[in-house]
């Protein structure tokens, strides 16, 4: 009950006219961030935290925020329309969302992820808001071993929907791996397939790898084709068939859970959120073939479990002081800078910046949704737009955008390479989604398995006694015999979508 | 004719003459003065940055841009500050002793050299901390030494990996207190204190002032510092000397010029830093961030860096660690 009166007082130092403006300017600067294909939240966020020097703590942060989850909605638009993820979690969309955008069904795409992240994100930021302190303490449980299994787990789900050949998935799933291991070894520091290049130290960059093998590969392949055909004759409105209501709404609330328990991990990552949200919908579904061919659900859960991951993963950074992801690293920057501590004592030092805040999230993610719902419906016109028009400018943005970020020449050819890989995997029909995939995980695998090597008195055994990761493990054996069985009888899984592209 | 052309060409010559011999007397800074900031934006040397530069531009005169240049742990900054213009328009941080380590340990990769820089003043001296739970049977620095003495590699021990300043100051501990622990990697000092407060580790190595808000909640306690001195920002916990492990530990953030930009110039700015450094409104801010600070002048951080440089050297021709 005195939760419920603080937020009541949040919602009132919310809505001040200052801070709501500058709560709109936030979730308008992040949509347009997420919009801008290279630049995520992360270099969105830094970039703009030297101009709220001069505003107060409160709309400084609520500003920020609203950059934060702004940029989720934002990194959809680009993820459904021309097939660039803006981020590890946005990959998923692309399978089903593009598609649905080349059907002429952009709108439903993007309606629904409107809504869906509207629910999810409100949904977990008021559960955790009252959970959030004391479910905290329990994500403490979750070490190296756990997130290593999780990690593994995620692995999985991915072998679960690997394509057609499941040859061709577990070689575009290697070379993601591989990639994976550019920089230097975490346990040794030995640099590794440096091939004398100091960029590549850091290892490569996701958003160069996304854009070349998505976007650009994506651009190359189209070029080929007959520039009139796969047009959409006309674009869907907003909202979809009634006949989808249903199945939207449990793919949303699914996702919420999803997303909502693992934002509050510090260590894990919304894209794992994603992933676990789509192939559970998968699994769900009365006919799984549809997904990878423009299925809703594929939209609605992800997009959700990202958002609701978004919202949640800001309770660990206020009740404990702790980042669980590089976005929320730079939020934690922020509160630094202007003079507040995150922890524990936030909640008694500056209960009122607090709840501002928490009250600022549902006001941002309402404002998001008005904004989204009319916007949707002109964004998927660009499904419309003549493609010799419309390549050479996603061209355009996309480069401009790498280049941006770091302002390196160095990171644009990159992309371009990767542009050249992706599109000689399309020929050959590699899932470049699966490559992409592994490479986000196999960095934390990586890293979390020598961590739990280190720790661990018996070698691999460490893993399976302790509980957690014990049991995800057992799990992910289950699973593994579970895919291997559906992939063999069906010959077919969703990401062999990305093949026919 | 002749005449005629050379009293066309005489005015242009003496005007163009003027403009040279005003732009070596021009009084310095005529426009606001770059400065490259080799990590990202919110990070510890951006905060820094920044908060110098607000109070700075009262004694300069003009203002600053910071411009962040991550990548390649700050190699990239450095060599972009290494490569700038010498016209005293770019300046920029350097992060001792990062910037020193990177051309010993990456010799054949960076671009820059330890000469490439003119020092103009040092702001923030960030020791190394060991940080253990608040609940912690080692109370002191000692209890944790006299432990891993009694269980060799036992103690689980989080630092940020193999190659940072953090792993040598691992080694010299192994080695002069003749103890071994197992040292378990982090992306960090978020993940590291994740797994502290989880009790997945015993102990972590960071820098003091990215713990601070887990030790003024009282969620971990600090017990030894690597500064010469105790710091402001832990009165009670005792240096790693004082503690029987003769060792320094401390990550500095500075501010200098490429080489070659005129000594003139780089006494101003020096003079200005000095003055905004002692400015009380600077002060008050740095106290408010929590800023742990230590002023040094030109020829004191010229002197340090040079020392980190020939004892670094000196460390890695015994092994790289």
């Amino acid at each position: 009950m005195e939760n419920v009166i603080s937020l009541l007082h949040g919602f009132q130092a919310a809505l001040t006219p200052t801070n709501l403006l500058f709560c709109f300017i936030g979730v308008l600067v992040g949509q347009i961030v997420g919009v801008l294909p290279g630049l995520g939240p992360v270099a969105g966020t830094a970039m703009l935290i030297p101009l709220t020097y001069a505003l107060s703590p409160t709309t400084a942060v609520i500003m920020l925020a609203g950059i934060f989850y702004g940029a989720m909605y934002g990194g959809t638009i680009t993820s459904v329309l021309i097939n660039v993820p803006g981020e590890g979690a946005s990959v998923i969309t692309c399978i089903d969302g593009y598609k649905m955008a080349k059907q002429g069904r952009g709108g439903h795409a993007l309606g629904v992820a409107a809504i869906g992240s509207f629910i999810g994100g409100c949904i977990a930021v008021f559960f955790l808001t009252f959970l959030g302190p004391v479910l905290a303490k329990y994500a403490l449980k979750f070490g190296p071993p756990e997130f290593f299994s999780i990690m593994i787990f995620g692995l999985l789900l991915l072998v679960g929907l690997i394509g057609k050949s499941v040859i061709k998935g577990l070689i575009a799933a290697l070379i993601g791996m591989i990639l994976a291991l550019v920089g230097q070894d975490p346990g040794t520091g030995v640099d590794r397939f440096l091939f004398g290049q100091i960029e590549l130290l850091e290892g490569i960059d996701f958003v160069i790898l996304a854009i070349g093998l998505f976007g650009l590969s994506e651009i190359l392949t189209n070029s080929e084709e007959d520039m009139t055909l796969n047009k959409p004759e006309e674009i869907a409105g907003l909202i979809p068939p009634r006949a989808e209501w249903k199945p939207c709404l449990s793919a949303i609330l699914r996702g919420t859970g999803i997303g909502g328990l693992l934002g509050l991990i510090p260590g894990t990552s919304a894209s794992i959120a994603s992933l676990m949200s789509y192939s559970l919908e998968r699994k769900m579904a009365k006919d799984p073939s549809r997904f990878g061919e423009g299925a809703i659900e594929g939209v609605a859960g992800p997009e959700t479990a990202n958002n609701s991951y978004a919202g949640a993963a800001l309770i660990p950074l206020f009740t404990l002081g702790i980042p669980t992801s590089p976005t929320i690293a730079v939020l934690l920057g922020a509160f630094i800078m202007h003079g507040l501590t995150p922890g524990p004592l936030l909640y008694i030092k500056n209960p009122d910046f607090i709840w501002a805040v928490v009250a600022s999230m549902f006001i941002g993610n309402l404002i998001l949704l008005i904004m989204n719902l009319p916007l949707a419906k002109y964004w998927a016109k660009i499904a419309l737009v003549p493609y010799e028009l419309l390549f050479p400018l996603i061209l355009l943005v996309c480069m401009v955008g790498v280049y941006s970020v770091n302002r390196s020449l160095w990171d644009v050819g990159m992309t371009i390479g990767f542009g050249a890989i992706g599109y000689m995997m399309k020929k050959w029909k590699l899932p470049t989604a699966a490559l992409i995939l592994s490479f986000v995980l196999g960095k934390n695998i990586e890293f979390t398995l020598v961590q739990t090597l280190t720790l661990s008195d018996n070698g691999l055994l460490y893993l399976f006694e302790r509980p957690i990761s014990g049991t995800l493990l057992t799990l992910c054996g289950i699973i593994l015999a579970a895919g291997l069985y559906t992939t063999i009888k069906n010959k077919r899984g969703a990401l062999a979508a990305d093949e026919e592209a | 004719m002749k005449h005629k052309l050379l009293a066309a060409l005489l005015p242009a010559f003496l005007l163009t003459a003027g403009f040279n011999a005003k732009a070596a007397d021009e009084p310095y800074p005529q426009k606001p003065i770059v400065a490259i900031v080799a990590f990202p934006a919110g990070g510890g040397t951006d905060i820094i940055a920044r908060s110098i530069f607000r109070t700075a531009e009262k004694y300069v005169g003009k203002g600053f841009v910071v411009d962040n240049k991550p990548g390649a742990g700050g190699a990239i900054g450095f060599t972009a500050i290494a490569g700038a213009p010498k016209d005293g328009y770019t300046l920029g941080f350097i992060n001792a002793p990062t910037i020193v380590l990177n051309p010993i340990q990456l010799a054949d990769k960076v671009k820059y050299k330890l000469d490439d820089f003119v020092p103009i003043a040092n702001f923030v001296s960030d020791p190394g901390v060991f940080a253990v739970n608040v609940d912690s049977p080692f109370k002191t620095f000692k209890d944790f030494v006299d432990y891993a003495k009694a269980n060799p590699n036992k103690v689980k021990l989080a630092y940020g990996g193999p190659g940072t300043s953090e792993a040598l100051a691992l080694r010299n501990l192994e080695q002069k207190l003749d103890i071994k622990f197992r040292k378990v990697p982090f992306e960090g000092t978020g993940p590291q204190l994740t797994a502290l407060m989880g009790g997945h580790i015993d102990i972590m190595i960071s820098n003091a002032s990215e713990i601070y808000p887990q030790v003024e909640a009282k969620t971990i306690r600090v017990i030894a510092v690597g500064s010469e001195k105790r710091v402001d920002l832990y009165p009670n916990a005792p240096t790693y000397k004082e503690s029987g492990f003769d060792y320094t530990q401390v990550s500095m953030r500075g501010l200098a010029a490429p080489k070659g930009v005129d000594a003139k110039h780089v006494k101003f700015l020096a003079d200005a830093m000095k003055k905004s450094f002692e400015d009380p409104e600077f002060r008050k801010h740095a106290q408010e961030l929590h800023l742990p600070l230590q002023y040094m002048g030109p020829e004191e951080l010229a002197k340090e860096l040079a020392r980190q440089d020939a004892f670094y050297r000196a460390e890695y021709a015994k092994s790289p660690w």
